[in-house]
């Protein structure tokens, strides 16, 4: 009932496919190759027509979208916005580039000097006598200035302030630091400080200097006052320099303005056209004059610059071609640059295998060869595409 | 040929070439293992497919065989003892299964026949289902494999495909030679997966045709095998009670 099992199916699948799978790597060893097809550049055709005629505009050209015209590009310049300030006091003038990093420490004693007044004002003098060297204009000012004009001026000023600052600060419009507003309104601080911004103008060094070493008991009550109103302000400024610290507020600008002067601030330069910046320059393209007409060739012309050309080349070639073989004239093909200048190697056209003929041959070559910077004349330079390709019959009887 | 040598020898060796070995060493893992099964299924259905065939025909030849004998006018129990000699096929097994059942039931005197019709009949049907299951055992395996193959083909190529294309994204080069190879090993898979595919639906549906053929006859001639006992049993029956 059992079928004898011979099951040759395995055995003979398996090396058949072994086979096949032998035959695929050897048929598919490699891969054949597409045929190398260059690629594809898209190419516009312009006849020669177009190129001598190319003065002339194009009625079709792709119109330019109108915009800002720009000549120059503009300098990028970062803008960083300001942080905001809190209100600004007019008074303040703002701080001078630290010169003296020394003088705060007073600056900072002042919450202490009001407490107590009686006792420090010796003090501050004593302090004050050994710096006049290195700042003598500050002390002199305050003093000249109760004399003349404290009482002048000094009633304006508090006018002035009691308006624009709060009623508590009436008394010491210059002083910004909160902190010393309260505590020196005990002091009159309101004449003080009008004094030394008016004294600069009036009064000499000489005379401050002088003062100041007589009279120390004097600047005691007003330069201090003058002093710590001033280091409050503007401590280093009025420092550094003698007369401008103090014109800086806001008189100084005031009196010094005149119409007159208006012209010292303008530009002394000539007035000269500025170019109109833009993010980018505006690019336009020339689309020729719509009118304009290139020169054409005329057949007359073209006449010339053949009979041109076989002439500066005949002188050669007649001469070289001496062997007598009228049966065989050479075609040479020859190109030129712009300036006449050979370009390439001179080809022969019809190539002949007798010897012969193969010398004469050798020969035109060489007669081109010899002639060849060629001149061209003004008149047929605008013509380049014709003459840049020049093939020529070398016959004996040109 | 050896492949290795194939890859390595300087006629295939140009980087730029690309094949079938390096197209298989270059995929990635998964496809390799997808290619590896695919070959695998195509052996595997090519040995079936040669073994069933010369199975059926074995089978064929076989029934032609008998059914000479068993038409050729001698009787029955000659043929029975000269065909259950040797082991059957076909419609031999058929003939031998149910002249056992006959035997058994005539020679044992207080058998009676009211069913031996019936049961001569069931076994008969039972020696065809053996008979064709025998035949058909594993068609469905080249059914499975052809059904299957391009699918896991496809599977493999879409996987070669996305790591292709997960190395250009990552090599930012697009032209086309960077691109070729990696598909090129990845459609590699579906190829093997059609090559398993096609032979394996062909013969199967070819297998098929052939063992439903063979079971045509087996079933026409257990009919007529049937007849031919039921015309015994009339007549044994007929005899027994004549000489009862």
């Amino acid at each position: 009932m059992s079928f004898p099992r011979a099951k040759p199916g395995l055995p003979i699948s398996a090396a058949a496919h072994a086979g096949l799978l032998a035959a695929t790597l050897i048929a598919f060893a490699q891969a054949p190759k597409f045929a190398e097809t260059p690629e594809t550049v898209p190419i516009e055709v312009v006849s020669d027509q177009q190129l001598n005629q190319i003065m002339k505009g194009e009625k079709t050209a792709r119109a330019v979208k109108p915009a800002q015209r720009a000549e120059k590009v503009a300098e990028q310049v970062e803008t960083h916005p300001h942080p905001p300030q809190a209100e600004a006091k007019r008074d303040i003038p703002p701080p001078p580039p630290s010169f003296k990093r020394v003088a705060e420490p007073n600056a900072d004693d002042a919450p202490e000097k009001p407490a107590k007044e009686p006792p420090t004002p010796p003090k501050r003098v004593a302090a004050l006598t050994p710096e006049p060297p290195t700042r003598p204009a500050p002390t002199p000012k305050p003093i000249p200035a109760p004399p003349v004009k404290p009482q002048v001026k000094a009633a304006p000023e508090p006018d002035e302030d009691k308006p624009d600052d709060a009623e508590i600060v009436k008394p010491k419009p210059p002083v910004k630091p909160k902190l010393e507003k309260v505590e020196k309104e005990t002091p009159i601080p309101p004449k003080p400080t009008e004094k030394p911004k008016e004294t600069p103008r009036l009064k000499t060094d000489e005379v401050a200097k002088l003062l100041q070493q007589k009279k120390l008991d004097k600047t005691a009550e007003k330069a201090e006052d003058g002093k710590e109103a001033e280091k409050s302000d503007k401590p280093k400024s009025a420092e550094s320099k003698s007369g401008k610290p103090k014109s800086g507020d806001e008189s100084a600008p005031k009196s010094k303005f005149s119409a007159a002067n208006i012209a010292n601030l303008l530009s002394h330069e000539a007035p000269q056209q500025r170019a109109s910046i833009g993010r980018e320059r505006t690019q336009l393209a020339s689309l020729g004059a719509p009118t304009a007409t290139a020169a054409k060739m005329s057949p007359s012309l073209q006449g010339r610059i053949d009979s041109y050309t076989v002439e500066h080349y005949r002188k050669c070639w007649a001469t070289t071609l001496s062997m007598n073989a009228m049966t065989y004239v050479p075609r040479v093909e020859f190109r030129l640059s712009p300036v006449g200048a050979l370009e390439g190697e001179p080809r022969l056209l019809n190539p002949s295998s007798n010897p012969i003929e193969k010398a004469r041959g050798e020969q035109a070559l060489a007669a081109v060869r010899r002639c060849s910077p060629m001149q061209i004349p003004a008149e047929f330079t605008p013509y380049y595409d014709y003459w840049r390709v020049t093939e020529l019959d070398m016959k004996e009887d040109m | 040929m050896n492949p290795a040598e194939i890859a390595t020898s300087p006629l295939a060796g140009q980087a730029a070439e690309i094949t079938i070995w390096t197209m298989f060493w270059g995929a990635h893992i998964v496809v390799k293992a997808v290619m590896i099964g695919l070959l695998a299924a195509s052996v595997w259905c090519w040995a079936i497919i040669v073994d069933k065939t010369l199975l059926l025909r074995r089978a064929r030849r076989a029934m032609d065989r008998f059914d000479e004998n068993f038409w050729s006018g001698n009787s029955l129990d000659e043929l029975y003892n000269k065909v259950s000699e040797r082991p059957t096929t076909g419609t031999a097994s058929l003939f031998v299964a149910a002249m056992r059942e006959w035997k058994r039931s005539v020679q044992n005197p207080g058998s009676s026949f009211m069913g031996l019709q019936t049961r001569l009949d069931k076994v008969l049907d039972v020696s065809i289902g053996r008979e064709i299951e025998k035949l058909e055992s594993n068609l469905l395996v080249l059914a499975t494999v052809a059904s299957a193959s391009p699918f896991i083909g496809l599977f493999g190529t879409v996987w070669g495909i996305m790591t292709a294309f997960r190395s250009i994204a990552a090599s930012k080069n697009t032209s086309l030679a960077v691109v070729a190879p990696g598909i090129a090993e990845a459609l590699f898979a579906t190829a093997i997966g059609l090559f398993a595919a096609i032979p394996a639906l062909i013969a199967y549906n070819k297998l098929q045709s052939d063992v439903v053929k063979s079971q045509g006859r087996m079933e026409t001639f257990a009919d007529e095998f049937s007849a031919i006992l039921s015309r015994q049993i009339d007549q044994t029956a007929g005899g027994r009670d004549r000489a009862a």
